[in-house]
């Protein structure tokens, strides 16, 4: 997992909106901002794209961008609402408090950053991956 | 934004102890004063993903981030929901911070430990592993917590799942 610390140096950050939330993520972690039907190649291992918004436990939302992560098995399509592209000074990242880290499982949140007083939450896409295979039984060892 | 200082010491005599007392919906609580480090109003509390639903998210405050902690769903209290709340109580607890709700805030009095009384038997097993005793007052019965111990049943909740 990305610390924040290293996250920090990786700015920019792709800032979208899923499930009616604000998240975060690298945009150095993803291959492709598509629309919101990309599809994975026929023959890839992973045969769908992923709703975030389901994935986080969060109402389904417009669904009309996919942030596309490069894997070993192929790329991976996490299905959001929209996107803005933002700077982020390394100042205004703000790291998981350790309490928080014990309460979250799986962590999946790298670190925080603020917009206008709202905390909007870094996710690392990959180990939400890992997650999403976990939790659906699919293999990407 | 209200701001206390924190207290060095929180007993002011032998047979005192200095308590923060507050209320959340329709339970009363005591805190020991020393970790309540700063009540603020008006912050928006943003979910986290994978988080039990006693963690209804994190605000931001001076440049850090700080877990809210919702005791009515922690102790799986019964009744309603409050729907009053409009404080958050910022607790520095062995070297985390973190925030609760309250709705009103009591004060902060010297209780007499002799006014200190075992928990009743009829609280959730959870409250009652969480509190170092209940108190009689004004407001009604108080249930006096140990934040230690409640971190510590935090954890061991989220490692059990």
């Amino acid at each position: 997992m990305t610390s924040p610390a290293s996250a920090a140096s990786q700015s920019p950050l792709l800032v979208f909106s899923a499930g009616g939330l604000p998240f975060a993520v690298e945009a150095a972690a993803i291959a492709q901002v598509a629309g919101g039907d990309w599809q994975p190649a026929a023959n890839a291992r992973l045969t769908q794209s992923i709703d975030l918004a389901a994935l986080l436990g969060l109402p389904q939302g417009e669904r009309k961008r996919t942030l596309v992560l490069p894997t070993p098995q192929g790329p991976c399509g996490f299905q959001v609402d929209s996107i803005s592209r933002q700077e982020v000074s390394l100042k205004t990242w703000l790291p998981v408090p350790s309490l928080l880290a014990d309460w979250a499982k799986p962590l999946v949140v790298i670190g925080f950053v603020l917009e206008n007083e709202q905390v909007i939450s870094v996710l690392n896409l990959a180990d939400l991956m890992a997650h999403w295979a976990d939790k659906t039984g699919r293999n990407h060892s | 934004m209200e701001t206390r200082q924190p207290q060095a010491s929180p007993p002011t005599d032998a047979a005192s102890v200095s308590l923060f007392l507050f209320r959340d919906g329709q339970e009363a609580y005591a805190l020991g004063s020393a970790a309540v480090v700063e009540v603020i109003t008006g912050s928006t509390v943003t979910p986290v993903p994978f988080t039990p639903d006693w963690m209804e998210g994190v605000i931001s405050v001076r440049g850090k981030v700080l877990p809210v902690l919702d005791l009515f769903r922690y102790f799986q209290l019964p009744g309603d929901a409050p729907t009053q709340r409009s404080r958050l109580l910022l607790l520095a607890v062995e070297g985390n911070l973190f925030a609760l709700w309250s709705d009103k805030i009591l004060g902060v009095e010297d209780i007499a430990e002799a006014k200190f009384e075992v928990p009743m038997d009829t609280l959730t097993p959870l409250l009652r592993e969480c509190m170092l005793a209940q108190l009689r007052h004004d407001d009604g019965l108080i249930f006096y917590l140990d934040l230690p111990k409640l971190l510590e049943k935090t954890r061991q909740q989220v490692l059990k799942k």
